[in-house]
């Protein structure tokens, strides 16, 4: 399964802290290196998968507790509800006896890997607002997702590939759209990138037609150096994100045998500049980490790159 | 990495949307690529440092829906109470953390906000939710706003 999904988890690419202070703060806690957040948009019923309660058997097809709904609103339930039983059995699993509902054989195989949580609870009862609440932090458009934040606080050795990658599957998206990835009010650097299950994986990364490989370097060169003007002028951060969007594109992902060369002149100064906000925006001292101390070099970091990749 | 996946809003309103014919189609879709990915992160050695997070936005409720009197069974959204699985670097591996009361409507053991949670996956990541900030409009953001606690209970 690895192996099919290569381009999608080599993807996984949150490589490593570029501030080992950050992480030094919290070393006791600091074990992992990337997220896998597999969503289940709509949301599964705890009650058929993996909390059993025996007690709704014998109150199956009566009407609920008051006790229970009082005060309560639904989004569309109605009246005064029955209670309803599970259809499916639950068996213990593994040495730790976690239980699971026959309708999840395999993830329950692989109960002594996981951890349930049962005590998980939210504010909101409508899809899209409860999906950006568990994504970004807050129901509402506009904040960071949990990805950005990730890349804005681990950044990436990897200069091919996207840090954040989202894949939908099944017949629609998920309610709350693409700001379930959106970088809210941090560098546009820091978005999830969706990746097409059909044709190519991210747009607009082969060459068109009639324009060969070293045509599209020297175009993206020139609009580099536009940009980079415009840049300079202007101040304006969205800017290094576009270029740095424009560099990736003209790197298709090969996560299997990335180019050596690339990855030694590539040198991202867009992603590292903010990851070293990142850094002293958690109160790095200057002195102390290397990071820090390189983040007022950013435009050094600028010209180097652009001398090494030419 | 992200991966959405549609269709686990069983309301009961059709076979297409209720617990009996579409919930079990929506986890044979989902069980084995999912539990095949955890054992295959295991095998490489991945799963040490990588978090394996499963799970939606909300629970369903202990109630059949009946949506306009519908004979399908389902379920309405629930804020309440949910479970949510998590594997992989830095967590307790073979637990169950928390409870429900007896009909699964509110937690009484052991609760865990979406705050929490963002806070803990962040410590196990080595970032400390409360310096993780950016400013915006005069102030310091975090992911966690103004809560969020990293749960100890969930920590290897």
């Amino acid at each position: 399964m690895l192996r099919q999904g290569t381009l999608g988890l080599g993807a996984l690419a949150l490589a490593q802290l570029l501030c080992e202070r950050t992480r030094a703060q919290s070393a006791p806690t600091a074990r992992a290196k990337r997220v896998v957040y597999l969503h289940m948009a709509g949301a599964p019923s705890h009650l058929d998968l993996f909390d059993p309660k025996s007690a709704l058997e014998g109150l199956d097809g009566k009407p609920v507790p008051d006790s229970f709904i009082q005060g309560e609103r639904f989004a569309f339930i109605k009246g005064h509800p029955k209670v309803l039983a599970s259809p499916y059995k639950f068996a213990k699993h593994g040495q730790s006896g976690a239980e699971f509902s026959e309708l999840l054989p395999r993830l329950s195989a692989n109960a002594d890997r996981l951890a349930v949580v049962r005590s998980m609870h939210t504010t909101e009862f409508n899809h899209a607002p409860a999906q950006l609440f568990l994504q970004t932090g807050h129901a509402r458009v506009g904040r960071p997702s949990f990805g950005s934040w990730i890349s804005y606080g681990l950044g990436s050795l990897n200069r091919d590939l996207p840090t954040f990658v989202v894949l939908t599957s099944g017949r629609f998206g998920p309610d709350g759209g693409a700001s379930l990835w959106g970088p809210g009010f941090l560098p546009g650097v820091h978005q999830g990138v969706r990746l097409s299950s059909q044709g190519d994986p991210v747009l607009y990364l082969a060459d068109p037609e009639g324009l060969d490989r070293a045509g599209r370097r020297r175009t993206l060169d020139t609009l580099g150096e536009l940009n980079r003007l415009h840049a300079e002028r202007t101040g304006d951060p969205e800017i290094a994100t576009r270029i740095e969007q424009y560099e990736l594109r003209s790197s298709p992902p090969s996560p299997r045998n990335p180019s050596p060369s690339r990855r030694a002149t590539r040198s991202s100064p867009a992603r590292r500049a903010s990851a070293t906000t990142a850094c002293w925006r958690a109160g790095c001292s200057s002195a102390a980490c290397a990071s820090c101390s390189s983040t007022t070099g950013a435009g050094t970091a600028t010209a180097r790159a652009r001398t090494t990749t030419s | 990495m992200q991966l959405y996946h549609w269709g686990w809003d069983s309301h009961g309103t059709s076979p297409d949307d209720d617990i009996v014919t579409s919930l079990p189609k929506r986890c044979q879709e989902c069980d084995g690529p999912s539990a095949a990915l955890l054992e295959d992160l295991a095998e490489r050695g991945l799963l040490e440092d990588t978090l394996f997070v499963w799970g939606g936005e909300f629970g369903r409720t202990c109630m059949n829906e009946e949506r306009d009197g519908s004979k399908f069974l389902g379920r309405d959204h629930h804020p309440h109470a949910f479970t949510i699985l998590l594997a992989g670097g830095g967590l307790k591996a073979g637990i169950t953390l928390g409870a429900t009361d007896e009909l699964g409507y509110r937690v009484v053991l052991d609760p865990v906000s979406v705050h929490d949670l963002h806070a803990t996956l962040l410590a196990l990541l080595g970032i400390d939710h409360l310096r993780l900030t950016y400013r915006s409009q005069g102030r310091d953001f975090r992911l966690t706003d103004v809560e969020g606690e990293v749960v100890a209970k969930l920590l290897a």
